[in-house]
């Protein structure tokens, strides 16, 4: 299945395995789920929920200064 | 979190009833977070508090987050002061950033910005009457700090971490409610909360900060709880070896700021600028 995901390099569409969560999804673009919160709508979403097909995630980096 | 928030405060004495307690407002998610969290407990604890915020003169960041500090301020009810590089010191950071490119003096901008906003901070706090000010620094702030300052072996920096409540001459105490609450909640209750928070980065921001975060989010991702756990270890650690290094502080012979030295480092900093 495939989701949309928003970030601030843009906006893509990324294919997940049937079943899969919103860490899976951070695994495969090669994030740490420290320096993100994942937002479904106005709702944060949690690392254990599943996703679903055609649906449309936003991934905000919270990690700043440096 | 506000539970962990309150108790922070409580436990710490950091803020009292009929107390006024300066809050350093940046207008970043932590600072935001903070004053919000700090205005609400201060009307139902009977407590006072003031904004104060440093404009260094970065440009393209600084003023941006100063909008959301107003904002704050605003919609709280909150008395806001801000005090600027420009006035305080004759320069803006940017303006110091190519003096001390020109005078080659080896000096990277953190340098000059650490020192010069805790000392208009200091300053700012100690006009406004203030007993206290608790900064927004969180848990990542925290455990980065500390794993910094043993990578670099500054021993004496290192114990000087954490809160500091034996008054000195001159000098307004710091305390960090967040210090045990990592970054990522203080971003989700912000954004929970709606608030207007700045999220920029420091155009000045580099170095090896950046890959110690990165490295402990990493760590922490796979293995939770790790930063906790680094957070106190080293607390035991510094109550064994005799807890912080407290210096005898006394008036800059230049400006008549509390340091321990003759001159203090913002005048040693200024006059390598050719500022003072």
């Amino acid at each position: 299945m495939r989701v949309r995901v928003r970030s601030e390099g843009g906006e893509r569409e990324i294919e997940v395995e049937e079943g899969a969560t919103v860490q899976d999804l951070l695994e495969r673009l090669g994030c740490d789920r420290e320096s993100v919160l994942v937002r479904r709508g106005k709702r944060l979403v949690v690392e254990e929920e599943r996703l679903s097909d055609g649906e449309e995630l936003e991934i905000l980096r919270v990690v700043t200064g440096g | 979190m506000e539970k962990r928030f309150r108790r922070a405060v409580y436990e710490g004495g950091m803020a009292r009833p009929g107390e006024r307690v300066g809050v350093a407002l940046s207008g970043g998610k932590d600072s935001v977070s903070l004053l919000y969290l700090m205005a609400e407990l201060g009307r139902l604890r009977n407590f006072q508090v003031v904004a104060l915020s440093v404009d260094e003169g970065i440009g393209g960041y600084r003023e941006e987050s100063l909008k959301c500090a107003r904002v704050a301020c605003s919609s709280l009810g909150v008395e806001h002061r801000v005090v600027r590089f420009k006035e305080g010191f004759g320069a803006t950071l940017d303006e110091m950033v190519r003096m001390a490119e020109e005078r080659k003096t080896g000096l990277d901008p953190c340098t000059y910005c650490g020192v010069m906003r805790r000392y208009l901070l200091n300053r700012v706090a100690r006009e406004a009457g203030v007993c206290r000010v608790a900064t927004g620094h969180n848990l990542d702030d925290e455990v980065q700090a500390i794993l910094l300052n043993y990578l670099r072996g500054d021993l004496s920096r290192l114990l000087r971490l954490g809160p500091s409540y034996s008054p000195r001459e001159g000098f307004v105490p710091r305390v960090k409610p967040l210090r045990e609450i990592p970054e990522r909640e203080v971003a989700a209750y912000a954004l929970i909360r709606d608030l207007k928070v700045h999220l920029g980065q420091c155009p000045y921001a580099r170095g090896m900060h950046a890959e110690v975060r990165d490295f402990l989010n990493r760590l922490e991702s796979r293995h939770p709880n790790c930063k906790f756990g680094l957070l106190r270890t080293f607390e035991r650690l510094k109550e064994r070896l005799g807890g912080r290094e407290e210096v005898m502080l006394q008036p800059c012979d230049s400006c008549g700021e509390p340091t321990p030295e003759k001159v203090c480092r913002t005048c040693e900093l200024l006059a390598g600028l050719g500022l003072r």
